[in-house]
Order: C-alpha cells, then structure tokens, then sequence
C-alpha cells in the first residue's frame, strides 16, 4: 500500500534535479530557482509569520481552555461539546459567514462605526492575516484542547493531594505540579499543531481565493498556481524541501517522544 | 530410548530458548512427564517457568531442543493444533463475548455441532457453578468468577494436556485456598495431564504430583513434594521450599576424639558422616537444617546450645522464634502456640542431628541424598 | 467567585461557537428579501453596512424550497461527496484495519521501518505528494473521475495509525488464548480483533469522515471538471451569487459531520488523543 505512495515520491525526488522541459540533469538549478523566486519568498515568508504567530496563540488558548474546563467540572461535557464542534464543521459552510462578519463593510464594522471608529477592509489588506489566524484558531482549538485534557488527566492525582497536604495553593499547583508535567504533552501539541497547520490553506482559498492579499499568500497558494501552470520541475523541489522540512519535524517529534519515557 | 513413545506423556528433551540480546531464558530443560501428572512449575519470577509453559503450549519458538507430545514432535506445531487447553494469569477471556460463548468457543472452532456444543457447556458449566451467570459478560463478573468461567473454557474439551499460568495469583487470599481444592479435584476427576506454573510454594506444595523447581533458566529438583522437601538437591532448592526458609550457615567437618562434629559457629554438633563421600568434605561446605527440626531443650542436657530471642512471628498455629548468640548463627526454630519465651530471654536449643543437610558450599549441590 | 469569573470565560469563548452556528440556522429563513437588504452592503459592495438579526422578522423556508426544488445542481453535488467519502471511508476499514492487525500482533522483517514510514507519510501535507499524485493519476488516466480523490484518500495511512494504537491495547493473552483454543489468525482477527478494535476502527471513521468531507487540496487539484466537484468546493464558488440558498447549502453540507460529531464526539476525542500518544 505504501509503495503505492513511495515510488512516486522518489520519482518527484528524482525530477526535482531535472529540467521538466529538456528532461536534462540541472543539478539545483530548480532549487535555485524556486528559492530566488519573489513569489516563494513572500510564500515562504507568510507561512513562517503564519506558523510562528497562529501556534502559539493556538497551543496557549487550548491550554487556558482546557485547564479552565479541568478546574470547572460541572458541565464540562457541554462546554467540551461546543469547543470541539468547530472540528466537525466543514470550512466551506462556515466561510460565508465569515465573508460577512469580515468584509469592508460587514458586521464587525459595522459595529465599530457605531464607536466611530474607521472601516478595515480585513479581507483585503494586511489584516487579513489577522482574519485568517482567527479562523484557523477557531476551527482548531478543540483538537488541541482534546489533547491537553488527556495530558492533564495523566497526572497522577495523588501529586495534588501531596501539594495540597503540603499548604500549595491553587496558583501554586498550576505552576509546580500542572505546567511542568504538561512538558511532554506541549511537544506533542506543538509537532502536531505544525504538522495540521498545512491545512489553513482552505480557510485562505475560501475567504480570499486563489490570489488573495499579498499577506496571507501562503506556500499552499504557491504550489496550486506552480500545479496550474504545470510546473513540475519547481513543484517537485519545493515537495522535496517540504518534505525535507516536514521529516525533521517528524523525526524531532520522535525523538522527544522516546527521550521523555527516560525520566 | 529417550524417545519412547507414551500415549498422553509430554518429553521435554534438551530444550533451550535464547531471546534477542543473548538473554538464555531456557537452559537445556530436561522432564518426563506422564499421562495424567499434575505437574507443577516453581521458582522466582524470571526462572524461565512461564517461558517453558508457552513453548509447550507453542506460544513461544523454541530456540533448541525438542518438546514430544504422545511420541511426536509438535516443535513447529501451531498452538490449535496441539490439542491442548490453557488458563492464564489475567483469564484472557474474550471481553466481547458472553460467558457462554466463551466456553463454547474452543467448540466452535473445532466445529463442533450446535446441539453437542450447547450440551457440554451446559454441563461444565454446572461442574463449575456458572449456570447462572451464562448470559452475562466478563466485564459483569467478579475475580474468582471469572476464573471459574476461564476453567470451564478450558475443560469444555477433553485436551491431551491442560497449561496453567500462576491461574490463582490474582485472587484473595480464601478464594485462592477454595479453586486450589477445586482444581486438584478436577484434575484428578479427568485425569487430564497439567501443568501448572506458580511462584507460590505452597501451591507447589500442595497441588502437584511433583514439583520442577527452577531458577535462572535451569531446572533445580524434579521430584514429588515429599523428595523436594526432605532431600532438596542444592542449596537453592532447600532455601526456595519451606517457610520459614531453611536455617542454613557456613560449616567444617572437624574430628575429636574419633568423633566427627560439624561447626555450628563456636558450637559443635556430633555427625555420623560415613554416608558422605570423604573427598568432597574437604571442600568448603554449608549445612542446613528446617526450623520444625531444631527442638527447645533444658539448660543442662549434654549438647544443648544457649541462644537469646530477638523476635517472634506467631501465626496463632505456631510461633517462629528467631534466635541470636554471639559466636553462632542466627537460627529460626518452630515451636508450638503455647510457647511462652519473650524477648530477651535465654533458651536453649537442640539440633537434630540426622535432618541436618550438608551442601557443598560452592557449587551448592547436596552431599546427602 | 473563581468559579463564576470562569465559567463567565467560558462561555464567552463558547460564544465564539454558538452565534455564528446561530447566525447560519437563522440565517436560512430569512426571506430572499429581508437577506439581501440585510446583506446589501456586503453583496453588493453598496455603502452602509451589513445587518444580522437575531431571529429573521419574516421567517420563511422559501430559500429551502428553492434550494430544495430549484436546485438541482446541489444535489448532483452532494451526491459526489458521497460518492468520494463514503468509498474512501470504506476503504479505510478495509484496507486499514488488516494492515493495523498485523502491525499490532505480529512482528514481522521490516516492520519498525515500515511502521515509521506510515507515520511519515501521515504527516506529510498533501502539496508534498501532490505533484507525484498527480503524475500517477494522469498516467493511470484517472484524473477528472472520482478515483482520483477515492484512490489516494484510501491508501491513507493515518486510520493504519489510529487503529494501530487501539489494536495494540487488547491484551495479548486474549489472542493468545484464541490461537490455543483454536481460532486460526484470520479467525482472531475477524472474531476477536474486529469487536475489540471498535472503538479504534469507529475513531477512524468518524476522523476520516471529517478530514474528507472537509477536504478541498485533493479535488482542487485532481477534478477540473465541475460537474465532479464535492461541496467543500462547491460552496466556495456559488456564495457570492446566492445568499439564501448558499447559506442553506452551508447548513446542509454541515449537517452530516456534525450528526456523525453528535454520535461520534467519544471516538473523535479517542482518536485525536490516540494520534498524540507515545509510542
């Protein structure tokens, strides 16, 4: 089954050191050219802001989430419920509405001119970084949080007893026994929320289509146009530099996940 | 001759397991086992006792050596195929199924036919008292009856041979007394071979026909629980049977007056050494003697040692004194209920002379069979 | 009063959740009328700015019946979501769960190496494979039909993984007492490996159905032809001319994942805990 998938792959390696026109041996010429390309870089760019801003939020309002639902047990499943539903709801039937709320002159505005404050046209500017970041968090904090919750429960209730027997007070407990045993879960969270945050792509296409504003011109937008025109030759370097970029991830993932049994 | 072919007997023939790493679990095991032996495996935990148990069954690959089953050799035998039934130490009871069905699965898989099927778990199921319980799940039922319903999935069959991994360890402490005498009854009712694996003595004791005692992959003793108790084989063997252990100390032969005594610390004990073999005597030795054969003397009896109490285990039936004296080994003697020394005080000991075992002190094998 | 001021957090968040999900229901019985006043601004690009009651004052269910009646396009639509989903799931049980089996029960040569390269290609985003996809697919002729999303999205190896995980907690004395009472493997697996793995087969499902009722990258790039397309990218494409009946189409394409969320919500949470577990 997975020869199926690997032979390509190693055929898209092979390509990515050849001309797609001439089929002649061009060493890193592809790569050259894709890195020197000022579309891939402002790609590039994006995704990294985008990574390097959307995961943290992410992994700390999780966090806050689900350490709030552990303090408050009563009706925890209703609020659970609620949180991971944005999971089950496709991109595509939630993105008119957030054409709605976002557009220049949508609700949000709307409500800010009634503060007399100016109109941002968030889909089509700068702040439709922001928009995006918003989306992506609102779909998939409940992933993050289902996973923190079980990395909280793994915590062995008698720490807590101990801590309490100990004079620790709530804050207290958070801080010496909660957070430091959360360390193993957070490099979970963290490789997983990377690896998933490919996916914004769909919330970018839906809001603002194939050439959407300039700052949330993601890698993703980058291959499809790259896929339009059939450029093979720098699509394949550019999967082969992901890949490469995504089996360090793995392989990090991996290594922090068999280094923490040690302790 | 080593192969001779008996109808229901197991022959375990030089057999040898190594895992990856060059662990050497198994060490060249050698056993006759006979039709309708109830056989039981002991020793501490890593002894290579449950190891042997799944190379029987063929769970397990067996690295060398051959396992015989009615003369032939099931060595790459599949486990369905072996003709065999096991308990296991969790149960291992199908959580999916009722207890019914899981009395009738081995049935099933044989193909067995709906209306014989139906009628042999209805009546091991009685056999067992779990006619009441054959709707329910295994998740519904306690410890001890889900042991019972484990039994049963394994005697719905008529198996050339029964297997038994440590099946009691994880019931209380009655309980576990009630299913030894249950499963003893059986066995001897079907008359089925067994074996049976534990790390507990007393099972051992009680349950087998005889007893393999093993440690660190090598088979120790293999013999009837009176054998194993009366002439253990080695010092592992003497000190792993019985409790409390064995008294056992570092000893010399020595001569006075044309009289040969063994050391006791400072003290000597006269020994009638003509059935040992001389030569061997000259090595370092180690004597041992259990604490039921170590008898409460008077102050003024020839021979008799004076030791102090340090402790005192009472069990209600008896009592274990520990015993302390400079110059002498500390000693455990059994003495009964109404023993009325306490701590501190002074007694005074006698061994008996002809219990006392004499090991060689380096390689542990006993001088005296 | 701790217990308020969080409870009082939560709820906002969960507000984040409840409106716009409110805003759609509501949304859709608004009468053509009051939506396109309400939404003039946002449509239209006209001045002024775009309103959302919070119930329609003129409730109607015109916008259904055209969506419904009028619209026959929606439902060839749907249809190919199903037709692409439903294949793809079953071929995740069918596929995924012998292959989870045997990662889970027996050791054979290669397996470690095998195993990690599953989860490789689990993580791998889809632009990675996209190209190579591509070049099989138009090699095999399959591109414009839907094998080409069925194809690619069977051979995931992310439902290998999960059921993997939940294969390897059945204890294996369970199986092991199979194999002497005389169960052959194939027998172990379909009576004992299929009921017990369940809940993992189930966790499967239910994050399969999500990610590919969801999934956009793979039609986009494989089904140039419209008339294939699934609803994820229907939808980005019919919104702009028809507010009512997008909005319903958006509740419509919502209501499958989010009855299989309702029934499935304990096996989503095993499955998103189980891909997160350590080795």
């Amino acid at each position: 089954m997975s020869v199926m998938v690997l032979i390509p792959l190693v055929d898209a390696l092979r390509r990515s050191f050849f001309s797609a026109v001439s089929n002649q041996f061009v060493g890193f010429q592809n790569y050259i050219s894709v890195l020197g390309n000022s579309a891939f870089q402002l790609a590039a760019s994006n995704t990294a802001k985008f990574i390097f801003v959307c995961i943290p939020l992410l992994l700390i309002i999780s966090l806050v989430v689900a350490l709030m639902l552990t303090t408050f047990q009563e009706k925890h499943g209703i609020f659970k419920t609620t949180f991971l539903m944005p999971m089950a709801i496709p991109v595509a039937s939630i993105v008119l509405l957030w054409r709605v709320i976002f557009h220049r002159n949508g609700l949000i505005n709307g409500l800010l001119s009634l503060l007399d404050v100016t109109s941002i046209d968030w889909i089509g500017s700068g702040a439709a970084f922001a928009v995006l970041v918003f989306a992506y968090i609102w779909k998939n904090f409940g992933y993050d949080m289902v996973l923190w919750l079980s990395g909280i429960s793994a915590i062995n209730p008698a720490l807590y007893e101990a801590a309490q027997i100990d004079g620790a007070g709530s804050i207290k407990r958070l801080i010496k026994i909660t957070l430091p045993n959360l360390l193993p879960t957070l490099f979970t969270v963290t490789v997983l929320s990377l690896l998933n945050s490919f996916k914004v792509f769909r919330e970018a296409y839906l809001i603002a289509g194939s050439y959407p504003d300039n700052s949330i011109y993601m890698l993703q937008h980058l291959f499809n146009n790259w896929y339009s025109s059939l450029d093979v030759d720098k699509m394949c370097a550019g999967a082969v530099m992901m890949a490469f970029i995504v089996f360090t991830l793995i392989m990090l993932l991996q290594k922090i996940m068999s280094g923490g049994d040690g302790s | 001759m080593e192969n001779e072919v008996r109808a229901g007997g197991l022959q375990i023939h030089k057999v040898n397991k190594w895992y990856p790493g060059n662990v050497h679990a198994v060490i060249n095991m050698d056993m006759e086992i006979e039709q309708g032996e109830f056989i039981v495996f002991v020793g501490p935990s890593g002894c290579g006792k449950t190891t042997l148990l799944r190379m029987i069954a063929g769970l397990e690959g067996i690295s060398s050596g051959e396992i015989i089953m009615d003369g032939r050799v099931v060595n790459k035998v599949p486990p369905k195929n072996r003709d065999i039934a096991m308990v296991f130490q969790n149960y291992a009871l199908y959580p999916n199924m009722k207890v019914k069905n899981n009395i009738a699965f081995p049935l099933k898989m044989r193909h067995t036919k709906k209306q014989e099927a139906a009628a042999r778990v209805a009546e091991v199921a009685k056999k067992l008292e779990l006619d009441t319980l054959l709707e329910r799940k295994p998740g519904a039922l306690s410890g001890g009856q889900r042991q019972r319903v484990a039994l049963a999935r394994s005697l719905v069959r008529r198996p050339k041979l029964f297997l038994m991994d440590e099946p009691l360890a994880n019931l209380d402490a009655k309980l576990r007394t009630e299913m030894r005498r249950e499963i003893i009854a059986l066995q001897r009712e079907l008359g089925v071979t067994t074996i049976y694996v534990t790390h507990d003595q007393i099972e051992a004791m009680t349950m087998g026909t005889r007893i393999a005692v093993m440690n660190c992959g090598v088979l120790q003793q293999f013999g009837t629980p009176q054998e194993i108790y009366q002439n253990p084989a080695n010092l592992f063997v003497a000190g792993f049977i019985g409790s409390p252990n064995m008294n056992i100390w570092d000893t010399r032969i020595v001569s006075y007056n044309a009289q040969q005594f063994l050391t006791l610390g400072e003290a000597r004990i006269p020994i009638d050494i003509s059935g040992l073999p001389g030569e061997q005597l000259q090595e370092p030795l180690k004597a041992g003697i259990r604490p039921e054969h170590i008898e409460l003397a008077s102050k003024n009896e020839p021979g008799a040692i004076r030791m102090e109490i340090s402790l005192l285990e009472n069990t209600g039936r008896e009592v274990a004194v520990f015993l302390v004296a400079s110059g002498i080994p500390n000693l455990t003697i059994m003495t009964n209920a109404d023993f009325s020394g306490q701590i501190g005080h002074e007694i005074y000991i006698r061994l008996k002379q002809e219990k006392i075992h004499i090991f060689n002190g380096e390689r542990g094998h006993a001088l005296r069979l | 009063m701790k217990k308020i001021f969080i409870c009082l957090f939560l709820f906002m968040i969960a507000a984040f959740v409840w409106v716009p999900l409110w805003m759609l229901s509501s949304g859709t019985l608004m009468g053509p009328g009051e939506l396109s006043e309400n939404l003039a601004p946002v449509l239209e690009s006209g001045d002024g700015f775009a309103a959302w009651p919070i119930f329609a004052f003129y409730p109607t269910f015109q916008a259904y019946a055209e969506l419904l009646f009028d619209t026959p396009q929606f439902f060839n639509v749907f249809w190919n979501s199903c037709k692409q989903v439903f294949p793809i799931i079953l071929g995740h049980i069918v596929l995924g769960a012998p292959a989870a089996w045997a990662f889970a029960r027996f050791d054979f040569r290669g397996k470690k190496v095998l195993y990690t390269l599953y989860i490789v290609l689990m993580l791998m985003p889809f632009q990675v494979t996209m190209v190579s996809s591509y070049l099989v697919l138009n090699k095999l002729g399959l591109i414009d039909t839907a094998w080409a999303i069925i194809l690619p999205g069977a051979a995931s190896t992310l439902p290998v993984f999960i059921m993997t995980r939940f294969f390897m907690t059945i204890p294996g004395a369970v199986t092991e007492a199979a194999a002497v009472d005389g169960a052959s493997p194939i027998q172990t697996f379909l009576r004992l490996g299929i009921p017990l793995g369940a809940p993992g087969i189930l966790s499967a499902v239910v994050l399969g159905f999500l990610e590919y009722w969801n999934a956009m990258e793979a039609p986009q790039a494989f089904l140039k032809d419209q008339t294939l397309w699934p609803l994820s990218l229907y939808m980005a494409n019919i919104t702009a001319d028809n507010a009512g009946v997008s909005l319903i189409a958006s509740l419509i394409t919502l209501m499958p994942p989010l009855l299989i969320f309702m029934f499935g919500q304990k096996y989503l949470e095993q499955g998103i805990i189980s891909s997160g577990m350590k080795d």
